[in-house]
């Protein structure tokens, strides 16, 4: 995994605090679905789970996870959108 | 140029404009997580078929409440999604669809086919999601929705008749697609069409996991969860009473999405008209005290113990009973004595003093 994208990498930010499962992986995946191939999504979770989550959303999708961020409280991740397939 | 090589290129010609023409053969599929639609997809795709694969959120799932109040699996790890580790397992995108809210929980309660053993509602609840995704099917482009449903399987929803009923009620008649058990079906439409080849569909039926598990071993999939998981609260059983309590109560049938909330966490007690709901830990003292509004809140003064909701009008006899429960499942049970604090919808405050419930056959008996 690399490191956090600078801000004007960010696209958009998903903030997903106080929500679970699966809803900090739904915000996301409506959130990409609205980007451009290799926009780049901030995740913002306090749901426990969604590292693990996450992991199985962007091995099913083919997302990147380019980074992640662990604080007692709090998830970030950056997921940078799959590229287009045809 | 001889006749056969006039024919030969005409024949590649319309094999080239087939091709051009021929646009892809398009389904939607509902992925629960477990391995009979895990099995489902891959049966599908196998066929060269373009799925995309939908997992409906309720607002009724088990995971997510366990994930709020902090609970952890035996072995300590984090309660997973299953549908997002399934989709994984097959390496293809899964999007959530959001059936929570108001109409959904209509259907809940007002259930045209019954409920099944517990608070399941299994085939009003299914003929909703396939409208859903019938939706899906038609602004897609697609020819047809499976699922994992197994013929038999289960006592309500997969019998034949209910299988069929799901179909009509739904809208999906002849687009239904249950490869694991298709070639003890009608043919579908897709089938006709061929646009799904039918011999390489299955004849699963029963309760039975073998032939699934044989399948799964012949796909490849070994990582897929244990049958008995699940993540519905509506088919747990201490949901189901709780659930069916209140309902028992409220001839309207009525509910709201808090009162969901909290008929899934704590110890629930029936009181005659009045409910008593006590936490069972810090967690969900904190994750109780969103709900206090227009119920009355009581607690223990001066030893650690849970937060305790009453609902209803209880009189005195039924506040010194309350009171005595939940100062028992505090750390002052061993006490004598208890100093118990009421705050009432009115925002009275009230102070006991009480001996811990101390008799767990009459407790067991206000259970619900």
């Amino acid at each position: 995994m690399g490191e956090r994208p600078s801000d004007g990498d960010i696209a958009c930010v998903v903030d997903a605090s106080g929500l679970f499962c699966p809803m900090p992986i739904a915000r996301l995946s409506a959130a990409l679905k609205e980007l451009s191939p290799g926009a780049i999504v901030e995740l913002i979770s306090t749901d426990p789970g969604t590292p693990g989550d996450l992991t199985a959303f962007c091995k099913a999708a083919r997302h990147t996870l380019i980074a992640t961020r662990v604080e007692p409280e709090r998830f970030t991740a950056w997921v940078q959108k799959k590229e287009r397939t045809t | 140029m001889t006749d056969s090589d006039v024919t030969a290129t005409k024949a590649r010609a319309l094999d080239a404009a087939t091709k051009v023409d021929k646009k892809p053969v398009r389904a939607i599929g509902l992925l629960s997580g477990g391995l009979d639609s895990m099995l489902a997809h891959a049966v599908i795709r196998a066929q060269g078929i373009e799925v995309r694969a939908v997992n409906f959120y309720t607002g009724l799932c088990i995971v997510e409440t366990q994930r709020r109040l902090g609970r952890r699996r035996r072995d300590g790890s984090i309660p997973a999604n299953e549908a997002l580790g399934a989709a994984a397992n097959l390496e293809m995108e899964m999007e959530f669809i959001d059936i929570s809210g108001p109409d959904y929980l209509h259907l809940i309660t007002h259930p045209r086919y019954g409920y099944g053993a517990n608070a399941n509602p299994c085939v009003d609840c299914r003929i909703f999601m396939f409208k859903k995704a019938k939706a899906l099917m038609e602004a897609w482009g697609a020819s047809f929705v499976f699922t994992g449903e197994v013929l038999g399987q289960r006592p309500k929803s997969q019998r034949r008749d209910t299988l069929r009923i799901v179909e009509r009620d739904s809208g999906l008649t002849g687009r239904l697609v249950r490869p694991l058990s298709a070639k003890l079906l009608e043919p579908t439409i897709p089938e006709l069409e061929g646009l799904l080849d039918r011999e390489r569909l299955f004849d699963f039926r029963g309760r039975s996991r073998a032939s699934q598990m044989a399948l799964a071993k012949e796909l490849g999939l070994t990582d897929y969860p244990q049958p008995a998981g699940g993540c519905c609260y509506l088919t747990d059983e201490s949901f189901g009473r709780r659930f069916h309590d209140l309902m028992a109560r409220r001839p309207e049938r009525n509910l709201a999405e808090e009162e969901v909330l909290l008929l899934a966490m704590g110890r629930h007690f029936r009181l005659g008209e009045v409910k008593l709901i006590v936490a069972r830990n810090e967690t969900e003292s904190v994750a109780f005290r969103r709900f206090i509004g227009g119920r009355h809140a009581v607690e223990a003064i001066g030893v650690n113990g849970p937060l305790a909701l009453v609902e209803g009008a209880p009189d005195e006899e039924a506040r010194r009973w309350i009171s005595a429960i939940v100062a028992r499942y505090g750390q002052g049970r061993v006490q004598a004595r208890v100093r118990v604090e009421w705050r009432d919808v009115t925002g009275a405050v009230e102070l006991r003093e009480v001996a811990p419930h101390d008799d767990e056959a009459v407790l067991a008996s206000l259970r619900i």
